[in-house]
């Protein structure tokens, strides 16, 4: 790894370890600074990702998913217990 | 003749009424086998002996007529369904002292039926983990053969009901921990349309994604036990419906892509079956759904570390490396990202029943797509390579998870180092009876659910 290298991952794990504690309060050993350091990284892309074939989701409300869930078409409507 | 712990759960129920067996009997063979098997298996953190023992005595004084559709059935769970005066583990030594005050909605119905929950079984700490692994109770081995993993979070449960311990156990799935170790152990597991089941009295792992279910040795007994958990008649009446005229669904993409070369022949034996069955198989083409599972993980991971953040803050030792690393991840994801992925269920769901489920009534796929992996191979040995384990574990059931669609595991034959292949049927919401009477047709014609593994021979 060259030495610029270097001092970006150690920057990265100083960050991640700053916002653990400022943030949430956790004195993190050097292993989970960098899981949440990877994971920051990761997660900020998949989202993007996935909604790039979506033209908007300004429409779409969370509680959509339940009332798709229980609509006519997916609905299991079973007959009252005798 | 057949051994009385062999028996499906629907079986063993009609010996136990009719006075063939007693529940002292059967409870004490179970007992029996648990000390004489689990030394190789590890697939049981604790048993209530005394209170299994008394239930015992109670229900065989029970006259026949109030003996329930469980009655004398010895069950085993998950050590994260909680029993009010009795300790919830959740798979971690440090929370041995968690005795609780509540009893899960789910063991009281089943106890009401009659069954008796004698053992809390071993469990991926705090639920986290697919592959059977837990580092204070130890790896829960494939009963089918020992090096092999058993698959998780549910390990345990699979492997006690596999092993022959118990009928069946309650397991929970959130990105796959019923139906993997259901599929790696041979038996057959549901996971409900999301919201079906109470989650009340059980650990949460992630309130939008976690789904209890049943796993038992066969479709028939799981239908009973959904009955049972829902207070309805349904499940196991459409076992015996007249054949339903429905289009089954073979996906050309992603659930058929870089498949193992077993997982492949035997998912072919299982289109076979269906086909010999007289049911129609449609070429359905299925969107990549890599994306689902990843933002799942932008879900359940804030979700699991808001649910343990004060053990984070107050003593983090008291989780394992490999669970905290999972918990640290979720402390990771942007607000608006959890949001966003959020409200991309409804829009994902959509295109889903638009799409797929509308061409067909329901998909068929291998559970897994690799052939089980020895122990020794996903072990977490860094992060690249403990990642892409998991993806090939995970592939086809995380999906589900983030679509909150029901799915049924059931064997479908064994790969040339001893251990189970399966199959995966996805329905609509609520399609549980349709999926567990085409597993029961199933099962009953290719009998895969019927092999047995051989305990300290593997």
């Amino acid at each position: 790894m060259s030495e610029a290298a270097d001092r970006e991952a150690a920057a990265s794990l100083h960050a991640a370890r700053r916002t653990l504690k400022t943030v949430f309060g956790i004195d993190a050993e050097d292993g989970d600074a960098v899981w949440f350091a990877r994971e920051q990284k990761r997660t900020s892309l998949i989202v993007p990702r996935a909604l790039a074939n979506q033209t908007s989701l300004f429409d779409v409300r969370m509680s959509d998913f339940d009332a798709l869930l229980h609509s006519p078409e997916g609905r299991y409507d079973p007959p009252a217990r005798s | 003749m057949i051994h009385p712990l062999d028996l499906d759960l629907r079986a063993i129920v009609r010996l136990l009424h009719a006075g063939k067996i007693s529940a002292t009997e059967l409870i004490h063979e179970a007992l029996a086998t648990v000390a004489r098997d689990d030394t190789f298996i590890n697939a049981v953190i604790d048993i209530s002996r005394d209170r299994a023992l008394e239930e015992a005595a109670l229900l065989d004084r029970l006259p026949s007529e109030m003996r329930g559709p469980l009655h004398g059935v010895p069950l085993a769970h998950k050590d994260m369904f909680y029993r009010n005066g009795e300790v919830s583990s959740l798979g971690s030594k440090q929370m041995m002292a968690n005795v609780k005050t509540q009893t899960s909605s789910l063991l009281r119905r089943l106890d009401e039926a009659g069954a008796i929950s004698f053992a809390r079984l071993n469990m991926a700490q705090f639920a986290m983990g697919p592959t059977g692994d837990n580092p204070d109770f130890g790896r829960c081995r494939n009963p089918f053969a020992h090096d092999r993993i058993s698959g998780g979070s549910s390990s345990g449960s699979a492997a006690a009901v596999a092993a022959r311990y118990a009928f069946a156990a309650l397991g929970s799935d959130t990105g796959g921990s019923i139906r993997l170790p259901a599929a790696l152990c041979g038996v057959v597991g549901l996971k409900p349309t999301q919201n079906l089941m109470p989650t009340d009295g059980m650990m949460g792992l992630s309130e939008s994604l976690d789904a209890p279910g049943p796993i038992a040795r066969a479709s028939g007994d799981v239908a009973r036990i959904m009955d049972i958990l829902l207070g309805r008649n349904v499940y196991e009446a459409a076992l015996d419906a007249p054949r339903p005229v429905v289009r089954i669904g073979v996906p050309s993409s992603y659930y058929c892509d870089d498949l193992d070369g077993e997982v492949a022949t035997s998912y072919q034996a299982a289109i076979e079956s269906f086909i010999a069955l007289g049911f129609e198989i449609v070429e359905v083409d299925v969107p990549d759904h890599t994306h689902f599972a990843d933002l799942a993980d932008v879900i359940w991971k804030p979700e699991a570390a808001a649910l343990h953040l004060h053990t984070l803050q107050s003593a983090p030792h008291k989780i394992a490396e490999q669970a905290r690393a999972r918990l640290t991840q979720g402390l990771a994801t942007s607000a608006v990202d959890y949001i966003r992925a959020r409200q991309l269920r409804s829009a994902m769901l959509a295109e889903m029943l638009d799409g797929p489920l509308r061409s067909c009534d329901v998909l068929l796929t291998p559970a897994i797509r690799i052939a089980p992996p020895l122990a020794v191979d996903v072990a977490a040995t860094g992060a690249e390579a403990m990642r892409r384990n998991l993806e090939g574990i995970t592939a086809f059931t995380r999906p589900l998870n983030f679509l909150g669609l029901p799915g049924l595991v059931t064997p479908a034959g064994l790969a040339s180092s001893g251990t189970p292949l399966s199959i995966q049927i996805i329905g609509r919401p609520f399609a549980e009876p349709l999926l567990l009477q085409l597993g029961y047709l199933f099962e009953q014609h290719c009998k895969h659910n019927r092999i047995r593994p051989k305990i300290g021979m593997a």
